[in-house]
This record gives C-alpha cells, sequence and structure tokens, in this order.
C-alpha cells in the first residue's frame, strides 16, 4: 500500500510533533523524531489503519522517543539537562518527572512494548482498559506487564 | 474528583476520531471546563504552528530522504563494501533535521560525515519522486533540491541550464555562502520549475569550511563545460547533479 506522507502528515504530524516534543522536551529533537515515526510509517504501510491512524502513530511516536532516551542516556549529549529540565517543569509536572525519573530507569531492563504500556499508563494517565484497546491486548496482559514492571521497579527502589 | 483526560483522547477528538459517546461526553466538559477548553484550544492552535513551520511538501522530501538514507541494505554484500555505507548511513541517523527557526543559542550541531550531496525531487500529486543523477525531466516539472552537508560549514548550490543560464538557489539572493544546516536530505524552502531550456539542468553544490562570495563562483560556472566535475581551488568542494532534459511529446 502506498502512502501519502504528506496528506498523512497534514492530519497527524503536529499530533506526532507533540508527543514526541512532550517526551524528548525539545523543539528539534522532536521534529527529528517525527520524521523517524513516518519513516516507520513508510516501512509498515501495511498495518496502518486506515479508518483511525491516530492510535498507532501515537505509538511509534512513543516508541521511537523512548528509543532516543534510552540512547541518550548511555551516550548523554549534556548530563545535566535532564536534572536542569526537571528542575524548571516541577511546578508543573511534579508527579509526572517523578513518574519519568522512575520508567526511565526500567526501560533500559524492560521489553519496549511495556515501557510503552508504562508510559500510556503511568505518565498519561490511560486506565488498563484503555492501555489494553491502545496495545491490542487483554486487560489482564497489560496487568501482567505492569506488575513485572513494578517488579523491577521495587527492586530498583531496594537497590537506591 | 474528574479524572484528567488524557492527551491521546483529547488529540483523537480534535481530529474527530472519537466514537460518538465519547465525543459527547467530552463536548459535555468542555463547555463548563475552561482548563479543558484551553487545551483544545492548544491543540489547534499547534497544529497551525507545525503546518507552517514545517510544511508538508518540504516535510515529505525530508522523510523520503531519511528513509532512504536508513534503508537496510540487501544480504548478499560484501561487508568491505557494505562498511562504508553503514557509517554513513550512521553518521545520517545521528544528524539533527530540518525544522527551520528552532535552533537555539548554544545548540550543539551533530553534524554527518562523508561528502556532501545533492539531491533533487520531482514533486507531484502523490509523494515526491526522487530522481537518479542523469535522470529525465521535462519543462514544467517541478524540483525541490535537498542536501545533505556530511560536515560542511558553508555552502551554496546553484544550477546550469542547457542555455548557459547560471541560477542560485542557495541562498536565493545575496552574495555569499550560506551556514549549512547538519541532518540528512535538509530540503530548500522553495521549489524550482524548469523552464524550456533545452538538453539539461545542471544543480552544483559547493562547500567550504567558511564563508565564501558567489561572484567569482558564477564566473567558474559559466566557463565550466559541465563535462565531468566543476574544479575548484581547496578548500572549497563541488558536487554535481545532472537531469536531463526530454523533448516534449
Amino acid at each position: 500500500m502506498s502512502v501519502d506522507v504528506g496528506r498523512l502528515y497534514e492530519q497527524y504530524g503536529p499530533m506526532v510533533f507533540r508527543r514526541c516534543k512532550f517526551l524528548l522536551r525539545n523543539e528539534e529533537k522532536a521534529m527529528e523524531a517525527t520524521q523517524d515515526v513516518f519513516v516507520q510509517v513508510l516501512r509498515r504501510a501495511d498495518a496502518l489503519e486506515i479508518s483511525a491512524p491516530s492510535s498507532l502513530l501515537y505509538r511509534i511516536a512513543t516508541n521511537v522517543s523512548l528509543n532516543r532516551i534510552r540512547t541518550a542516556k548511555r551516550h548523554p549529549e549534556h548530563p545535566d539537562e535532564d536534572l536542569l529540565t526537571r528542575i524548571a517543569r516541577a511546578p508543573i509536572v511534579e508527579n509526572k518527572t517523578l513518574a519519568g525519573a522512575m520508567l526511565d530507569k526500567l526501560f533500559r531492563r524492560e521489553k519496549e512494548s511495556t515501557a510503552t504500556i508504562a508510559v500510556l499508563h503511568l505518565l498519561d494517565g490511560l486506565t488498563l482498559e484503555e492501555v489494553a484497546n491502545e496495545v491490542g491486548m487483554s486487560v489482564s496482559g497489560v496487568r501482567k506487564r505492569l506488575r513485572n514492571l513494578r517488579a523491577h521497579l521495587h527492586e530498583l527502589e531496594e537497590a537506591a | 474528583m474528574t479524572r484528567r483526560i488524557p492527551d491521546l483522547m483529547l488529540e483523537r477528538y480534535v481530529l474527530g476520531e472519537l466514537d460518538e459517546a465519547t465525543r459527547r461526553q467530552i463536548d459535555a466538559r468542555v463547555d463548563v471546563d475552561a482548563e479543558l477548553a484551553e487545551r483544545v484550544d492548544r491543540i489547534r492552535a499547534s497544529d497551525a504552528e507545525v503546518l507552517a513551520r514545517m510544511p508538508a511538501r518540504v516535510f515529505a522530501v525530508a522523510v523520503e530522504q531519511r528513509a532512504a538514507s536508513q534503508s537496510p541494505v540487501r544480504k548478499g554484500f560484501r561487508w568491505a563494501v557494505l562498511a562504508p555505507l553503514l557509517v554513513a548511513a550512521a553518521a545520517m541517523m545521528v544528524a539533527i533535521p530540518a525544522y527551520r527557526g528552532l535552533s537555539s543559542p548554544g545548540t550543539e550541531v551533530v553534524r554527518a560525515k562523508g561528502d556532501p550531496m545533492v539531491f533533487v525531487h520531482r514533486q507531484g500529486t502523490a509523494d515526491p519522486e526522487k530522481l537518479r543523477d542523469g535522470g529525465a525531466a521535462r519543462r514544467g516539472d517541478v524540483l525541490q533540491i535537498s542536501y545533505t552537508a556530511s560536515g560542511a560549514e558553508f555552502g551554496a548550490i546553484a544550477s546550469v541550464d542547457g542555455r548557459g543560464t547560471l541560477t542560485w538557489h542557495l541562498p536565493g539572493n545575496g552574495r555569499n555562502a550560506v551556514r549549512l544546516q547538519g541532518g540528512a536530505g535538509v530540503p530548500l524552502d522553495h521549489a524550482y520549475e524548469l523552464d524550456d531550456a533545452p538538453d539539461f539542468e545542471r544543480f552544483v553544490f559547493i562547500t567550504g569550511p567558511d564563508r565564501f562570495e558567489l561572484d567569482d563562483l558564477s564566473q567558474v560556472l559559466h566557463s565550466w563545460s559541465g563535462r565531468g566535475p566543476l574544479e575548484l581551488d581547496p578548500p572549497l568542494r563541488s558536487t554535481v547533479f545532472s537531469v536531463s532534459k526530454e523533448e516534449e511529446p
């Protein structure tokens, strides 16, 4: 199936960009990630749900951004950037930042899909049912993934 | 306490992709919740801003270039042949893309290594078509030029047609080379419609470590035969992309 990237971008590009910007906290990196999202769309054209592609694009954007966060953690360009950004935004997103701090540690240990599930539930505030719908899993499957993740979280907290 | 509506749901609300019942619920809340109404307004304003700063046409070209630079390599190639390609692809993947007007002072730009390259895409009703060097085009074709600086700091792009007419595309106006953006496939901010000049259109990407003047280069380009590379005094470098002009049907 051929994909009209320009038309798809006109409709969904801003949403993808906002998602990447929210997770990466940097406009330039977010636009780069947005381009990567649409590159993946070109390659996964068969999986695109024509009726409502927003879900797939949102999840791809989340995955792409998480990959970048993970890479940045391994090769930090500016070691203080994350801390500075969190301090700057603390009054607005204190809870999210705390959750994000835990998630950042977990991403290195969990499968990518679990990281996406965790972000959707813990950071974005989707219910278990909504997350299950998003990722095409059962609620019990999502709950199990999160239980495993919480076990890792507990380990990390104890090790800290 | 009323649950905060997740961003994803609100995005779908603005896109008109929610089911009827959920849409009505949010409609009702927007009417009485000023903070929620403001979030919806912010999404709509952001939509317009993003599309204004990165138009769809430019974005599509950038994505195609990016996809080409990240293409998986076919099995069966010898590793000795693959290695430089993979290194170049990896360098492109870490380069910063074109998103004009967002660079902040002090931002460190990661530049790709390798040879500077110039690309040409033909605009159409569907996705832009990437032309190969030496490929055919005809009068009226709208061409989008893009470049990969590969670490070069300054550059300029010109074209010379079959009548010897010289046109500077980068910069469109000005007498000096411009600072190049990092990243693979940086599109120029305008497309170029081919006129009826015969035989060919040759695009030349000239790069250097420092800003250089274009007047002297115009003289060199006018006297260039177009057969073979454009010889320039170091540290300037050039790369050429040719388009053959097809006869009218």
